[in-house]
């Protein structure tokens, strides 16, 4: 079905070409590729995870990403985080990732933060985040720390905007989404993984394999672009109407309830999956407080504005 | 008694025990780890107050915070 919004926009013949593989598939079209061109996803890290993350979205048409990491590119790094080589080695991974996708994909506006998300960086990165007018938004989690993962959640809870989190250490790998508003029942990553957790691994002490790290960069990226595909305009009922029947006629790949709210285990031993339902904790201090409470804990980090979150 | 599967382990309790209850008799630190029941994750918080029943199957898997 052909909404008023894309007999407005379609795409350029170059794009339609660019893109062809993936709108050949019935449940992208040009309605999803123009979705995806007016989507927005910022990445947390750019390690393993991130680097090749912030590739498979900037070249699948995605219109703009902010990417934040703090580190510089280091010669242990180059096995697996195949954008960067010799040369790039003392730079900025961001600056040096700005570059190359300017690069591979020309149609992709990208915003680099070179530092670390702290308390006080994370105001800028999400306020730019929030800037650009009724883009779909979306979080990626890439970083390879506690710390930096219960920050990156707490925000995306308190702003309301999706988060997919994929980790790997070792052999294990781990990926989620969750999102407040359109499956508050999932939960966050404070449900699952409260603030006491504790992890025992990383990539730094425990080592990995650069494919496993791919495996999870790229499911993470089908995720986020999968969602990104079925999101819901967040404005009028008609426009919702019209995204309802869109979804029924062309009965995408999967629904936003198989993809949000679900936990994903890997074995990169083995090479088997395990999933499993997430439950949202009643108790939980940061999703579980009203947005009131949130802004007076202690232990909330502060922003200024919490939009409608739909939960409580 | 009553027969469940932790990590795909069988194993055999004498009488019902809290999830809390099975992660201490295997010493597990309950402050690394997540908890599946039934295919479904279970916040620490009610590690507790549920009790494991005939044929559960538990996973317990540490956090994975690297990237």
């Amino acid at each position: 079905m052909i909404t008023t919004q894309e007999q407005a926009q379609s795409l350029a013949d170059k794009d339609f070409i660019r893109y062809s593989r993936q709108i050949f598939l019935p449940e992208v079209g040009e309605a999803g590729q123009l979705q995806l061109k007016q989507a927005h996803v910022l990445i947390v890290g750019l390690g393993g995870l991130g680097q090749l993350a912030a590739q498979y979205l900037a070249c699948a048409g995605v219109g703009r990403l902010t990417l934040v990491d703090g580190d510089r590119v280091e010669l242990s790094n180059l096995p697996r985080q195949l954008l960067f080589s010799d040369d790039d080695i003392g730079h900025h991974k961001t600056h040096i990732a700005k570059q190359k996708l300017a690069v591979l994909a020309q149609g992709c506006e990208i915003d680099a933060f070179a530092e670390h998300l702290t308390i006080e960086s994370a105001n800028a990165v999400f306020s730019n985040l929030l800037a650009h007018g009724k883009e779909a938004r979306l979080v990626l989690d890439c970083t390879d720390n506690l710390m930096a993962r219960h920050c990156i959640n707490r925000l995306s809870v308190e702003h309301a905007l999706p988060l997919v989190s994929a980790s790997i250490a070792a052999f294990n790998g781990q990926l989620f989404a969750v999102d407040q508003q359109r499956f508050p029942l999932g939960g966050c990553y404070h449900c699952i993984f409260p603030s006491d957790t504790r992890a025992p691994q990383n990539c730094t002490s425990q080592g990995v394999l650069g494919p496993s790290v791919g495996v999870m960069a790229s499911m993470q990226a089908l995720l986020a672009m999968q969602l990104l595909l079925l999101a819901t305009p967040p404005t009028s009922a008609t426009e919702q109407t019209v995204n309802q029947s869109f979804e029924e006629t062309c009965q995408p790949i999967a629904s936003t309830r198989s993809l949000l709210g679900r936990f994903w285990r890997f074995n990169a031993k083995s090479l088997q999956w395990h999933s499993a339902a997430l439950t949202r904790d009643p108790d939980c201090e940061v999703c579980g407080l009203k947005p009131s409470a949130l802004m007076q804990s202690t232990t909330a980090v502060s922003f200024k504005s919490v939009p409608n979150r739909g939960l409580l | 008694m009553i027969l469940i599967h932790l990590n795909n382990v069988p194993q055999t309790l004498q009488q019902p025990l809290s999830l809390q209850a099975l992660l201490e008799a295997q010493n597990i630190c309950q402050h690394s780890v997540a908890l599946v029941l039934n295919e479904a994750v279970v916040p620490k918080h009610r590690w507790s107050s549920i009790l494991c029943h005939h044929e559960d199957r538990i996973d317990v898997f540490a956090v994975v915070a690297g990237g």
